[in-house]
């Protein structure tokens, strides 16, 4: 744990220090208009151009908070004794029910992040909701099954892989002598799916990871907390 | 239709505020979420819309629910002894009552009282299946044997708290929860 501690201060150390020196980030970025930010990044969807776009530096702070957020529900509650019995719901109509929305809400979700540049929605939203079709596969689950097909420590691994991914992928263009942040894929034709650069991508990642934040937050509650 | 909205969010909010259930609460502040998406949607506001139903109306009430209920209760036995464990008008007093009870609030459980008249003997805790208790207390010595329970010493010399010996998240927390808050106080 030392040494993710480490590599973590190094990390954002980094970040912060390249920040500083490239003094272009600093001097803040606007659209003129709203036909100027369609055209600056790519994404019909305005709201999506401006905190995957001008306002990325405070979404990656966001994510972290939410990171952070997870791992506080998770430790604090780490620390109270788990429930003997976790009595889940087993009609067989509420299961098969749940199962069926766990499909529909996963999807549903991850088209929400993935279409975050053309439509309403994005990964933050597209998280939650593909999170809401688990929370309900919990409440019909005996506690076993809910660990062993949603482990934790593979989701934590995930979590924190996505995490690195996304500030990468903000990091990269500092490697081939751009500005951090800066939208180095092509942009594409506005309107169309794969269009917007990295906004799409970014979009995506950060669906996944809420997703996962939000499952860890509702089965921390239910093991230790119980549900009825 | 704004108005309309406003004015419910209104109604919702003040339901929250005056509701002295606190499950009623949140059933109000699922509704207030519900309007509140409306009412960003019918201003133009899709995303936050979206936000606002996901977060506020489901995962929040989902977390709010869960978290409100108590987890489970603790069922106790004493032996009225007057300092120890005993009944006044007012409730339950006594030295033993009032660290089961910080222990109990802290874990968010709830004690679950029964008066028993005297220490029971071995037969009692070996034949009578509906002698189920997770603590037996008031001011036992601790060199007493009760099958099945374990003494756990507190701060006063001598005197012991029994648990069950199955039991063992209640006194492994318990057992952490009481030398912690001697060597706080004494």
């Amino acid at each position: 744990m030392k040494n993710i501690r480490l590599i973590s201060v190094i990390l954002f150390g980094m970040f912060i220090v390249m920040l500083l020196i490239s003094a272009e980030t600093i001097s803040y970025i606007q659209p003129d208009n709203v036909t100027g930010a369609v055209k600056d990044t790519g994404a019909i969807n305005v709201i999506a151009a401006y905190y995957l776009g001008y306002r990325l530096f405070d979404t990656l702070f966001e994510i972290l908070v939410f990171t952070v957020a997870v791992q506080g529900v998770v430790h604090l509650l780490g620390h109270m004794p788990t429930l003997e019995q976790h009595k889940p719901m087993r009609e067989k109509a509420i299961i098969i029910y749940t199962d069926l929305i766990f499909g529909a809400s996963l999807i549903t979700g991850m088209y929400i992040a993935v279409a975050g540049h053309i439509s309403a929605g994005g990964g933050f939203v597209g998280g939650i909701v593909g999170a809401t079709g688990a929370v309900l596969v919990f409440l019909t689950m005996p506690m076993e099954d809910i660990e062993k097909e949603f482990n934790h420590t593979y989701m934590a691994i995930w979590e924190m892989c996505i995490l690195a991914t996304i500030f990468a992928l903000v990091l990269l263009p500092i490697f081939i002598g751009m500005y951090p942040m800066k939208n180095f894929l092509p942009l594409g034709t506005p309107g169309h799916i794969v269009s917007g650069g990295i906004i799409p991508i970014v979009d995506t990642l950060i669906g996944i990871k809420v997703l996962i934040g939000a499952v860890t937050i509702a089965q921390t509650f239910i093991k230790h907390r119980g549900v009825f | 239709m704004e108005i309309v909205l406003g004015i419910m969010g209104i109604v919702f909010a003040i339901g929250v505020v005056l509701s002295h259930n606190p499950m009623r609460a949140i059933i109000f502040m699922g509704a207030f979420s519900i309007t509140m998406a409306t009412y960003y949607y019918a201003m133009g506001a899709p995303d936050v819309a979206m936000a606002e139903a996901t977060l506020g109306a489901v995962f929040t009430t989902f977390i709010y629910i869960v978290a409100m209920k108590h987890r489970g209760s603790i069922k106790v036995a004493y032996i009225r002894k007057e300092p120890f464990f005993y009944r006044t008008r007012e409730g339950f007093a006594g030295s033993e009552y009032h660290l089961l009870k910080r222990f109990a609030d802290k874990n968010a459980m709830h004690l679950e009282i029964t008066r028993i008249a005297e220490t029971p003997s071995h037969k009692d805790l070996q034949t009578d299946r509906s002698f189920q208790f997770d603590i037996i207390c008031g001011g036992l010595k601790d060199n007493l044997s009760l099958p099945g329970y374990t003494p756990l010493p507190y701060h006063l010399r001598g005197f012991a708290i029994y648990v069950k010996t199955d039991s063992e998240d209640i006194y492994e927390s318990l057992e952490d929860f009481l030398i912690g808050d001697s060597d706080e106080e004494y």
